[in-house]
């Protein structure tokens, strides 16, 4: 197992329980470091506020699923002790050979018990309590009536006469349809009323006139998608109720617009899960999303497997944030033996159970480059199929190859070995920062014959087609250009 | 033409969509699309249903005008998505290129966003964050430029210094298009910032820029640039211009710029300048000048001034106040003859009172003269300048004691200084109480007592620390002395080994005064340094003492804790033994005390 002052970090849950972590190395607490004769469990004494020393120990017997453990009572996994055990071992301090203790061994028992448990009951087909199913989907379709209700109610008195007074008063009526098993739905309204508010209640709450002229196009487009998820989402529940077999529907997205939090069990039964997937990280992004009331990390992901660009996602909603781990760049390539792929089109968002780490080889770079888009036609032309749906994502994400980096006029452009041309632009998606004025500063040989990892946008003032560049791949590295 | 018929169609819906749908039936805006859309659908079966759709809007009922709007404008919008312009033509050109010393982009989110938000927030913390992450090297990414280009505005002036001096040059000259981008030359401090650091990055570059600024800028902005142009010989004309511009400022940026260079047509500026009335804005030009022609120029003018405050006129102390910030730094002959000579009439000087009929507000007195005058001797440091103070030192003023104690450790023997002084170090009351706190505090700073200094600073004793200050040896007597004069703090950095009365006195002051001084750390240290046999022990009972009933760890326990490293480490087993016994809350940070007595573990 090879262990590296990053991947430490990776572990950490958060950068608090890093600092700690480097806290407990500098004041020298660890006393005694020691590793088992095949390397696959490392533990140790630290010294803590107890009487006794704590027992930290990390175990890779699955270094696919490393296991923390620590007899300090911190709710956090690793502890900042386990990750200053790791650290430790990453700067190549001493680790003497010792026998593996008594109560990991046990604990080892248990957990290799309690895996083979799972896979039997993984095994056994899942019963589903269709009753209590039905009832949920018929819940599911008051909601969307509710909601189908709200949206009519706003487009009938009109978008001018919404002020962020009107605009919270909706949400407070939508929470109704959280209750109704439609919490996906319910963010989707309050990405149309949170256009009408600032984030911060404040005397200046209310937009400017000139502010509103510039959302009305987004909010009759936010319209138009719950319009559709209204009638997509009906649809698709009356199916499910028709359906002896009540089944979530894998060929399309709009479970999860409707909310559905996909388990890994069912995309495996679906069979939306690949096996041995290498995944080299493009970009990450971690924002603020104040509508959803939740803190959203994205990495954008290359599938070395089969060339596709994924995307994990981490929710932590405000209130739970302290208790769930916070992602972090990623910097190695992830090791997946089982990948599963939620449902939906240009860039599906993925998930693992289990993964190891790995350096990031000059090949991997090679393989970017060789799986990027050399084709822009194609790349815009399947942008744009995504954009017609009225629930495609938006801003759809492509790993392109290009022939030269340069400007026409003003604009900053791509093009492709065709001579295709593709216009560069900043937009504020996800509070990130601009990287146009970055491309400039760029190596000398960023600027032809490489990767650009780039996310579009569709002015619907400007009715143009825009996209922006998030990282360079090169031969020899990966220049991100966000964060 | 029939795409022009959908953006307008999309046009209509939305300005009915704001507002409201039921004025969408019978719209006739709208339904004037409907014929050529038909008419076009002939051809591309998509006009055709946007048509049908807005018929069913303008000839629908009220009722259903929402649903029957909203289905039409996602038809549109899922035209319009599909025509979407993403590319454009004319002519190719490279993109610039700006080469800067850093291309990484390795730091993980979770250390870039704290960084960003510091130098684009407000707040406090925020200087510390950064101070930290610069030595850490933590600025070597490129997405770090543009953050830190913005904190050349921060409110915080400390931490925009910071930016303009450690961050951003280290990025190179490639960063000057991006400080150039949003250069305002009529803006203010920071903009005068972003042009002093474009032309440190690009000299040559940057002249037309600095030009301009000089031309159009706010007064900050020109301030800057005539700094910039005052590093060019070909720009001293326009820097000369500048010595005589009507804002006071930009005179002194001019001569400041200006007081580099030795010429014929600098010297005569200068000269001329002394025998007006803006001295104060000469000061620092004239430290570095270098001239003798200006320096004698100077001096003539302040004997001429000094001349007339003998005579009695106090209206000239002001001028002459400005005569000494001049010569300030200044180490030459000349110049010491000059404050020999003044400082020789110290009698008829230090009665002169303040001016009544000065054109600026002064307080100055003959005195104060005197004070301003005996700091540069002790600067010049000459034994006949230390002399003069010294001769002089019963006609000074109290707030001068402090320049007669440093000139005597340098000029009398530590017997000396002990018999002339200590008489002072007990003193409390009028003069002689501040006197004795200027002693006090020039003992503990030049006792070189380093290890105990830095505690000492912060345990409450009225104590100053001044780094790199000079040392000096003091005569035993003064231990003796501070026992009997009862200051706690000199007992403590004058202790010496077995000292029976010192440690007497220290065993006293850890019962009943430390904790109220916060110097329970400091008399430990102190009895260490006595070597006093039971220190351990006194040690515990005085952390006994302190934490029974403390519910955290204050400031005295902390300094306490800290003291613990003094301790005999043949005794950890006794100081193991009281840590089984110690409150959860305080065991942690007892423990970590104690491990700089703890061997280094042989695991590691």
């Amino acid at each position: 197992m090879q262990i590296d002052e990053a991947y430490v970090d990776a572990q950490a849950p958060n950068a608090a329980a890093i600092k700690n972590a480097r806290g407990v190395m500098l004041k020298k607490k660890l006393v005694g470091l020691f590793r088992s004769a095949d390397t696959t469990l490392l533990f140790g004494d630290c010294k803590g506020s107890g009487a006794e020393n704590y027992r930290p120990s990390a175990d890779f017997a699955d270094p696919a699923k490393p296991v923390y453990r620590c007899t300090c009572p911190s709710h956090q996994f690793p502890c900042k002790h386990s990750l200053a055990l790791l650290y430790a071992y990453a700067q190549g301090s001493k680790f003497l050979e010792q026998g593996v203790p008594a109560d990991i061994s046990d604990k080892r028992a248990k957990l290799q018990q309690r895996v083979e448990n799972n896979k039997e009951k993984s095994d056994q087909p899942h019963k589903v309590n269709t009753h209590a199913l039905k009832k949920k989907i018929q819940t599911q379709l008051e909601g969307i009536n509710l909601l189908e209700t709200l949206v009519n109610d706003l487009v009938r008195s009109g978008l001018g006469t919404l002020n962020a007074k009107s605009a919270r008063q909706v949400e407070e009526q939508a929470k109704q349809l959280g209750n109704a098993y439609l919490p996906g739905a319910q963010n989707a309204l309050h990405a149309l009323t949170g256009l009408f508010y600032r984030s911060q209640i404040s005397s200046e709450d209310e937009l400017k006139t000139s502010e509103r002229e510039g959302i009305y196009n987004a909010a009759l487009d936010q319209l138009n998608r719950l319009h559709s998820l209204c009638k997509q989402g009906r649809k698709y529940l009356n199916r499910r109720l028709e359906d002896p077999e009540l089944k979530a529907e894998t060929e399309t997205d709009i479970a999860a617009w409707l909310g559905h939090a996909w388990q890994l069990r069912e995309l495996k039964d679906a069979g939306l899960v690949q096996a041995n997937v290498e995944l080299l990280q493009l970009a990450f992004n971690s924002h603020d999303d104040w509508t959803r009331k939740e803190f959203v990390e994205t990495g954008v992901w290359l599938n070395l497997a089969t060339g596709a660009v994924q995307l994990t996602r981490n929710y932590r909603p405000y209130k739970a944030a302290r208790h769930i781990r916070e992602d972090d760049s990623c910097f190695h390539i992830v090791v997946c033996p089982e990948l599963c792929l939620y449902p939906g089109n240009l860039n599906p968002r993925v998930r693992w159970e289990a993964g190891e780490l790995r350096p990031v080889a000059t090949t991997d770079y090679l393989r970017a480059i060789e799986y990027a888009k050399t084709d822009l036609r194609t790349v815009i032309k399947d942008v744009k199929a995504q954009l017609k749906s009225p629930l495609g994502d938006r801003h759809p994400f492509a790993l392109v190859k290009y022939r030269s980096l340069g400007r026409v006029g003003d604009e900053v452009i791509i093009e492709d070995q065709s001579g295709e041309r593709l216009v560069l632009a900043d937009d504020q998606h996800d509070g990130e920062p601009a990287t146009l004025p970055l491309l400039p500063l760029l190596p000398p040989e960023a600027r032809q014959n490489q990767a650009m990892l780039v996310r579009f946008h569709h002015d619907l003032d400007s009715q143009k087609l825009r996209a922006k560049p998030l990282s360079v791949v090169t031969a020899t590295d990966l220049i991100r250009l966000t964060y | 033409m029939s795409l022009a018929l959908i953006q307008e169609s999309a046009n209509e819906v939305r300005r009915l969509a704001i507002a409201g749908s039921p004025l969408a039936v019978g719209d006739f805006r709208l339904k004037k699309f409907i014929a050529p859309l038909e008419s076009a659908g002939a051809k591309v079966p998509v006009f055709a249903q946007v048509a049908k759709a807005i018929g069913e809007v303008v000839n629908g009922q009220e009722a259903d005008s929402a649903t029957n709007l909203l289905s039409l404008s996602t038809l549109l919008n899922a035209i319009l998505y599909t025509q979407g312009q993403s590319g454009v033509n004319g002519d190719y050109r490279e993109l610039e290129t700006f080469p800067t010393n850093c291309t990484s982009t390795r730091t993980p989110a979770r250390v870039l966003k704290p960084l960003v938000e510091a130098l684009t927030s407000t707040g406090g913390g925020r200087y510390e964050v950064i101070k930290s992450a610069v030595e850490r090297g933590a600025f070597n990414d490129l997405r770090l430029i543009d953050p830190a280009i913005r904190a050349l505005g921060d409110n915080y002036p400390e931490l925009a210094d910071l930016v303009v001096e450690k961050i951003l040059p280290a990025y190179g000259s490639g960063i000057v298009p991006r400080l150039k981008v949003s250069l305002d030359f009529k803006g203010k401090k920071e903009h005068a910032r972003r042009l002093q650091l474009m032309h440190q990055l690009d000299p040559a570059g940057t002249l037309d820029l600095c030009k301009t600024a000089l031309e159009i800028g706010s007064p900050e902005v020109k301030a800057a640039a005539i700094a910039c142009l005052g590093e060019h010989d070909d720009c001293l004309p326009l820097v000369l211009e500048q010595a005589n511009a009507k804002n006071k400022v930009l005179r002194a940026a001019a001569l400041a710029a200006l007081a580099k260079y030795d010429r014929p047509e600098i010297t005569k500026l200068f000269t001329e300048l002394i025998k007006g009335d803006e001295l104060d804005i000469l000061a620092g030009p004239l430290r570095n000048l270098r001239n003798a022609q200006v320096l004698n120029a100077l001096l003539a003018e302040g004997k001429r001034v000094f001349d007339l405050l003998l005579k009695g006129d106090e209206e000239q102390i002001p001028r002459f106040v400005g005569v000494i910030e001049c010569l300030k730094g200044r180490k030459d002959a000349n110049s010491e003859g000059f404050i020999l000579s003044s400082f020789a009439h110290g009698d008829k000087l230090g009665k002169l009172k303040a001016p009544k009929k000065s054109p600026s507000v002064s307080f100055t007195t003959g005195a104060d003269l005197m004070d301003q005058m005996s700091w540069l001797l002790l600067e010049i440091g000459t034994p006949a300048a230390l002399e003069a103070v010294l001769a002089m030192r019963d006609a000074l003023p109290p707030s001068s004691f402090h320049q007669v104690i440093h000139c005597a450790l340098r000029h009398w023997s530590p017997e000396q200084v002990f018999k002339e002084f200590s008489s002072w170090l007990g003193e409390a009351k009028g003069t002689g109480k501040e006197k004795a706190q200027i002693l006090q505090q020039i003992i503990l700073t030049t006792c070189g007592d380093d290890e105990l200094d830095s505690d000492s600073s912060n345990a409450g004793l009225g104590t100053l620390v001044f780094l790199g200050r000079p040392k000096f040896p003091w005569d035993a007597r003064w231990l003796d002395a501070a026992i009997k004069a009862d200051v706690p703090a000199i007992v403590c950095h004058l202790a010496r080994p077995n000292h029976k009365a010192a440690i007497t006195y220290l065993l006293k002051l850890l019962e009943v005064k430390a904790k109220a001084q916060n110097a329970s750390g400091l008399t430990i240290k102190a009895l260490a340094r006595c070597q006093y046999p039971e220190l351990t022990e006194a040690f515990l009972k005085t952390l006994g003492n302190r934490i029974k009933g403390a519910q955290y760890v204050d400031y005295d326990l902390q300094t306490l804790l800290a003291s613990a490293r003094y301790l005999p480490a043949a005794d950890l087993p006794k100081l193991d033994v009281f840590a089984a016994k110690l409150d959860e809350k305080f065991v942690d940070k007892f423990l970590e005390a104690l491990a700089p007595l703890r061997p280094t573990t042989s695991t590691n």
